[in-house]
């Protein structure tokens, strides 16, 4: 996880484009991954996390704290994404089920066994992708999520144990 | 956390864009601002892109200028006006409350008068 400015207000910090772009370097993996991770492809990631960032540009005057930034980020970046996957009208490129089995028992830090569960999660519905990639990627709980998302805490949870419980079948031959 | 959760944790962690991403995030930024600026901007004589010589130009240029302050003018005075009249109409109003105001202690006046020159006389005559 990235180092979060505690303290500052980036208001007064970011007014100038220079100053932003550091806000930019800052925050930049955390949205970039969560459109990357969420869509699976780098160019559409990347477009989005611009737009994510072009519209905190726009937002900058109502932001108060270094918190409120990583906060309002996390739900920006969540809602784009859900509704991209739902302007595309489609569902997840890969199907749960289309996803192949390993043959062999994976080794931890195995990148073929990483790309094999990237691809699990990225088969997942959109909301309960994007809470899997919050509760995994940006480490929160499931209040944060809630609150994020604008959901209830019991829904969160269910879908992130619902999610877990698809995937580990999926993943089950992988011996965890 | 298990040990499928702490794999997917590894699988899922941040991964940083190419590089420039905050300069192209900048680029987009001014390139916006250009275009919003532009939009009224770039009519104007004033804008760098017009012709800073030559007799066109600089009649152009004080065309807008007497233009703009003939406008300036005009909203003022119009302005003004307007004030004014709104201060008139609430003086008139004034005038025409104390104006029914007078009138009812008038009425109220002649009607004692009346009923004090109606009432009958006493014996001694008065």
């Amino acid at each position: 996880m990235e180092p979060v400015m505690v303290g500052t207000n980036p208001v007064a910090a970011a007014r100038d484009l220079r100053d932003f772009t550091a806000l930019v370097q800052e925050h930049r993996a955390m949205v970039f991954s969560l459109a990357y991770h969420f869509l699976r492809e780098r160019a559409a990631a990347e477009e989005l996390a611009q737009d994510v960032f072009l519209q905190l540009h726009r937002c900058l005057h109502r932001m108060e704290s270094s918190e409120h930034v990583v906060f309002w980020l996390r739900r920006v970046t969540a809602h784009r994404c859900i509704d991209a996957a739902r302007r595309r009208g489609r569902r997840p490129e890969v199907s749960l089920e289309d996803v192949p089995e390993a043959s062999e028992p994976a080794q931890p830090g195995d990148p073929l066994l990483r790309e094999q569960l990237r691809k699990l999660v990225g088969s997942l519905p959109a909301q309960a992708r994007m809470i899997v990639l919050l509760r995994f990627q940006e480490d929160l709980e499931p209040a944060e999520i809630a609150e994020l998302l604008k959901l209830r805490v019991n829904t969160v949870k269910s879908q992130l144990q619902r999610a877990l419980a698809m995937l580990r079948k999926k993943a089950g031959r992988l011996e965890w | 956390m298990d040990r499928f959760e702490q794999q997917l944790k590894e699988a899922l962690r941040r991964q940083v864009p190419d590089d420039g991403f905050a300069a192209r995030v900048c680029a987009k930024i001014a390139e916006r601002r250009d275009a919003k600026e532009k939009i009224w901007w770039r009519f104007t004589p004033f804008h760098p892109s017009k012709p800073k010589s030559g007799l066109l130009g600089t009649l152009v240029r004080w065309v807008t200028a007497v233009a703009l302050c003939l406008a300036l003018a005009m909203g003022l005075f119009v302005r003004q006006t307007r004030h004014e009249r709104a201060k008139a109409d609430a003086v008139k109003a004034q005038v025409m409350l104390a104006l029914r105001i007078t009138g009812a202690k008038m009425r109220l006046a002649q009607e004692r008068v009346r009923s004090m020159s109606s009432k009958p006389k006493t014996e001694n005559g008065l």
